[in-house]
């Protein structure tokens, strides 16, 4: 009898035979699922091909990079100019790190909107809120290690937040940065939970994530089974919804390639510890909406921005399936939920905007490489938006240095810097071209000949509000 | 069978009878089962809980505070009411340190890192204030905070004179 049998159905029965998973395996590629699939059921999968690009990256980069404050920057220098493809793999491993945060975010906000954190699918939510903190420490970790200005000086304003923590807060800064300072101990510790402890940590979380969905099934999947077998529009998961799956592997990887081939991950210059250049530390983007959020609150309330917030946020994330007993699933018969994440949502996305918009990323007028000059320049339009960028820090309502807050046009024209007509009269003029010493902005980098003359315009057209 | 407890008839083919099960797990009784029970999750802690003490203890750096003091030039290289960012090493790091000869054989030395989130801050002779770059702090020429959202004043570090140098020690308060 075995004789008929083909090779490799032998060596299946042979494997079956001793793991006997056949039965198991059987129902997990025949079940039934619907053809057509919303793409965003797919967002996890994405996550997951992500992540695997990650570790195949982040292997290669660490057969080159060398984690030591003398090193490091050099390492980096060497993949991307010495190591062929260095770059590519450099580029695909920091839109990696971008591309899983954003899609953490948006899988966890689809699982939101689906209702798939309720009965019996809590653990998977919890597992998921779990993995969204490991990834954004992943995130954090990883930043500091091409070891230039920018990761430098973001860790040492990052690794000091914990110090608002009541009473333990300068212990959990110390602990995290090895000292008192960021040293070459803090590069190597950061390493190090980069490199093993956070990819320990994801495994375990993923594996109980992935075996919860794979025993509660999707809500897809479980809707699909309740329909008696032939029901139209019904395929089995194997080839159909692999296909699919695959398809949506060559996508996200193509869209990763494309970024990387077009946008290079930044290189800024070594970490200067005394910061001679006068650089001024950026955050990491997915704490714009907290960093802006802070210029918003008065001083006092600086712990409750830094350490409340956050600890809030997780409560509620992981909390959600036991706060929320709706037990409807369908968007339309949850209100609450649904306008309550939809506040947080657009306030998150609205502060994220105004945050990036501040440090210059996509600011549409008055940076200071701004190399076109507006002839009739508008307030809105033109003006705000570089006191704005330039000015704000110290010039605020809360900071207003030399008691001026150049951020709302009433306090500007009650100031009369930008009188009279003949612009060279005007004190803002002399500051900002330098007559009037000192030059602002203070410390520079000050604004560049045509932002200055776009703001000389507007003081010859008698300043307006337009 | 007979319960091997008690010696009653159990009822079924198992040697304990269900009065002797519940005894046993009571809790005012420390049975063999509850005893290994617990004795395997204690020292499965305990034994968790060493290494956790060796990571902290051994991750946890030593105090900076009580340093050595650093030759940092001598006295000639600092004139008298201007500030100077130099560099004090620490345990493996290098701290900017601003330091101010006040005249009479008197320094002041300041750590140059706000206090609110630890972005440099800059001097600025001028206007005799240190300003923040990041969230608009600001200090007086003596380090005390006098306008933004930093919590207090700057830190000082350790300073003296000894034999013309002037000699910079770790951070005090």
């Amino acid at each position: 009898m075995s004789a008929e049998k083909k090779p490799r159905q032998t060596v299946l029965d042979w494997l079956d035979e001793r793991v006997g998973v056949k039965p198991q395996l059987n129902e997990l590629l025949y079940h039934r699922v619907p053809r057509s699939v919303n793409p965003l059921d797919f967002l996890g999968l994405a996550t997951l091909f992500v992540f695997i690009n990650q570790a195949v990256t982040g292997t290669l980069l660490a057969m080159f990079y060398q984690a030591s404050s003398k090193t490091a920057y050099q390492s980096i220098q060497y993949i991307m100019t010495k190591v062929p493809l260095g770059w590519v793999i450099r580029d695909l491993h920091y839109w990696g790190a971008n591309a899983m945060v954003v899609l953490v975010a948006a899988h966890m906000l689809r699982g939101f909107y689906v209702g798939a954190y309720k009965k019996p699918r809590e653990i998977t939510w919890i597992t998921g809120v779990v993995l969204l903190f490991i990834t954004i420490l992943f995130a954090f970790t990883g930043y500091l290690l091409p070891w230039d200005q920018q990761s430098y000086w973001a860790t040492m304003v990052g690794t000091w937040m914990p110090f608002y923590t009541p009473f333990v807060g300068i212990y959990i800064a110390y602990l995290a940065r090895g000292g008192a300072y960021i040293s070459g101990l803090t590069l190597t510790r950061f390493y190090a939970v980069h490199m093993l402890v956070l990819p320990a940590l994801l495994l375990i979380f993923f594996g109980i994530h992935f075996a919860m969905v794979l025993k509660n099934q999707m809500l897809i999947v479980e809707e699909a089974e309740a329909k008696p077998k032939g029901t139209k529009g019904l395929v089995t998961f194997y080839p159909y919804t692999v296909f699919q799956m695959t398809m949506l592997v060559v996508v996200v990887a193509a869209i990763l390639l494309f970024l990387a081939l077009s946008f290079h991950a930044p290189l800024l210059a070594p970490a200067d510890p005394l910061n001679k250049a006068h650089y001024t530390p950026v955050p990491l983007w997915f704490f714009y909406s907290i960093y802006q959020l802070l210029k918003y609150i008065p001083p006092a309330l600086d712990p409750l921005g830094i350490i409340g917030l956050p600890l809030v946020a997780v409560i509620v994330l992981v909390g959600l399936p036991f706060f929320d007993k709706n037990p409807r699933r369908e968007p339309r018969r949850r209100p609450f939920a649904m306008s309550a994440a939809g506040v947080i949502v657009v306030a998150v996305l609205g502060l994220t905007y105004l945050g990036a918009e501040q440090q210059g990323v996509s600011t549409s007028g008055g940076g200071t490489t701004a190399t076109t000059v507006v002839a009739k320049p508008t307030f809105a339009a033109d003006i705000e938006p570089i006191f704005q960028q330039h000015c704000a820090v110290c010039h605020g309502p809360t900071t207003k240095s030399g008691g001026l807050d150049l951020t709302s046009y009433a306090s500007i024209a009650s100031m009369k810097v930008a009188t009279p007509t003949n612009y060279k009269q005007a004190l803002l003029w002399q500051k900002i071209e330098g007559v009037a010493q000192p030059q602002m902005p203070l410390g520079g980098p000050y604004l560049s000949k045509s932002t200055i003359q776009t703001i000389a315009n507007w003081i010859a057209e008698g300043a307006p509000d337009n | 069978m007979r319960c091997r407890i008690c010696g009653h008839e159990t009822g079924n083919d198992t040697d304990l009878c269900q009065d002797c099960v519940e005894r046993a797990s009571d809790h005012k009784e420390l049975s063999r089962r509850r005893f290994l029970g617990w004795g395997a999750v204690t020292v499965g802690g305990l034994v968790g809980i060493g290494y956790l003490g060796a990571a902290l203890r051994l991750l946890y750096p030593s105090s900076s505070g009580s340093a050595k003091l650093q030759d940092i030039g001598p006295v000639s290289n600092f004139p008298v009411g201007n500030y100077v960012l130099t560099s004090y090493t620490g345990d493996g790091y290098d701290d900017g340190v601003y330091v101010m000869n006040q005249g009479g054989g008197k320094f002041i030395a300041l750590d140059f890192h706000c206090t609110h989130l630890q972005c440099p801050v800059q001097w600025f002779q001028s206007l005799e204030k240190f300003m923040c770059p990041c969230h608009g702090s600001q200090y007086n020429k003596l380090g005390e905070h006098i306008a933004g959202p930093a919590p207090r004043g700057l830190f000082h570090h350790e300073i003296a004179v000894q034999n013309g140098h002037v000699m910079l020690g770790g951070q005090i308060s």
